[in-house]
């Protein structure tokens, strides 16, 4: 499907005169224009049309067709009346269904399937790709921990590891901290504490992984030592944990 | 330490290869760059004696060593004293808490 993008000028209170940016090459148009032409595709079965929007737990969601979010339906349902627009909206999409071949259908599933699912979680690590020092740090990395574990650590941006003492470990780069998680009586693990352990000067982001990942495997207890440990959480459990150096 | 190895073989003589090793042995100096590697091999000592100067040396400065496998398999060890049998040590710089 081609999809044209609106995207606002400015972040504040949106009013429908707003010229919206274009990124594609139709040109820039008012908020209610690109309402009027997607309510008009919205009505044909070759096109969608929807908008992105930003909802109260600010996650990202979007209204297609006709049904537009509360937000700018304050005034008037009427087409193509009056838009209350808020500065929840985000973006602003319409496109029309291009009908594809089969070959393509398949390359596209084939792709979706070899492509990482990156999450926002690693956009630290994304950031930092290109740096040499970074890729040999990944080796380092890679020689420690199993291939899956690797594959894990690149998609998320940070590995899990069990320490001695039975607690386990979310091991991120960098100087982000380390979250424990406990094994409660329930056979689940539950949030522990925040842990956190640097280096002295700017390392690889990837070196702080292998740092932490060698302390908690090698000396737990040495680990807890020196680092600052925050939010510690009570673990309900009979079996008392103990730490093994 | 539990771990920590207790007597440090001399390494004037023929020092035994752990099994699978092809007779390179090497320290891994975590730093700005990535890592720097230090290689040393049985039967050349002067290669092992500057090794073992090296240890010490990022010791004294608060580095942190671990013995590690080749094949990445846990050996739970940290050390403290120089083992020329070691097939990989990492250096860790020092650290802080957070």
């Amino acid at each position: 499907m081609a999809i044209i993008t609106y995207t606002p000028y400015r972040t504040n209170t949106y009013k429908t005169n707003d010229v919206w940016r274009n990124t594609s090459t139709t040109g820039d148009a008012p908020l209610d224009q690109c309402l009027t032409i997607a309510s008009d595709y919205a009505s044909s079965v070759d096109y969608t049309a929807y908008i992105t929007y930003l909802t109260s737990d600010n996650s990202y969601s979007y209204s297609s067709g006709g049904n537009w979010p509360s937000t700018i339906q304050t005034t008037s349902t009427i087409y193509p009346s009056n838009y209350y627009i808020s500065d929840s909206i985000t973006t602003f999409n319409y496109g029309y269904n291009i009908p594809i071949s089969k070959k393509q259908a398949f390359r596209n599933k084939l792709k979706k399937q070899l492509r990482p699912d990156f999450t926002p979680a690693n956009t630290d690590l994304l950031a930092c790709n290109a740096d040499p020092a970074e890729q040999k740090a990944r080796e380092l990395l890679r020689e420690l921990i199993t291939a899956s574990e690797f594959r894990n650590y690149l998609r998320r941006g940070f590995i899990t590891v069990k320490g001695k003492s039975g607690i386990l470990y979310r091991i991120f780069g960098g100087y982000k901290h380390m979250t424990s998680y406990a094994k409660h009586d329930d056979g689940k693990y539950y949030k522990h504490e925040d842990i956190c352990v640097v280096f002295n000067r700017e390392m690889p982001m990837t070196d702080g992984v292998v740092m932490r990942l060698l302390l908690i495997e090698n000396d737990e207890f040495s680990l807890r030592k020196l680092a600052n440990v925050r939010n510690i959480s009570p673990i309900t459990t009979t079996k008392p944990i103990t730490l093994v150096a | 330490m539990q771990n920590s190895i207790e007597a440090e073989p001399p390494i004037t003589e023929e020092f035994e290869l752990p099994e699978g090793t092809t007779g390179e042995l090497v320290m891994k100096i975590i730093s700005e760059s990535g890592d720097d590697r230090i290689i040393w091999q049985k039967g050349f000592i002067d290669s092992v004696k500057q090794a073992r100067e090296k240890f010490y040396d990022l010791l004294k400065k608060g580095y942190l060593a671990f013995a590690v496998r080749s094949d990445g398999k846990r050996t739970n060890r940290r050390m403290f004293k120089f083992d020329p049998r070691v097939e990989e040590i990492v250096m860790v710089p020092m650290i802080a808490g957070g």
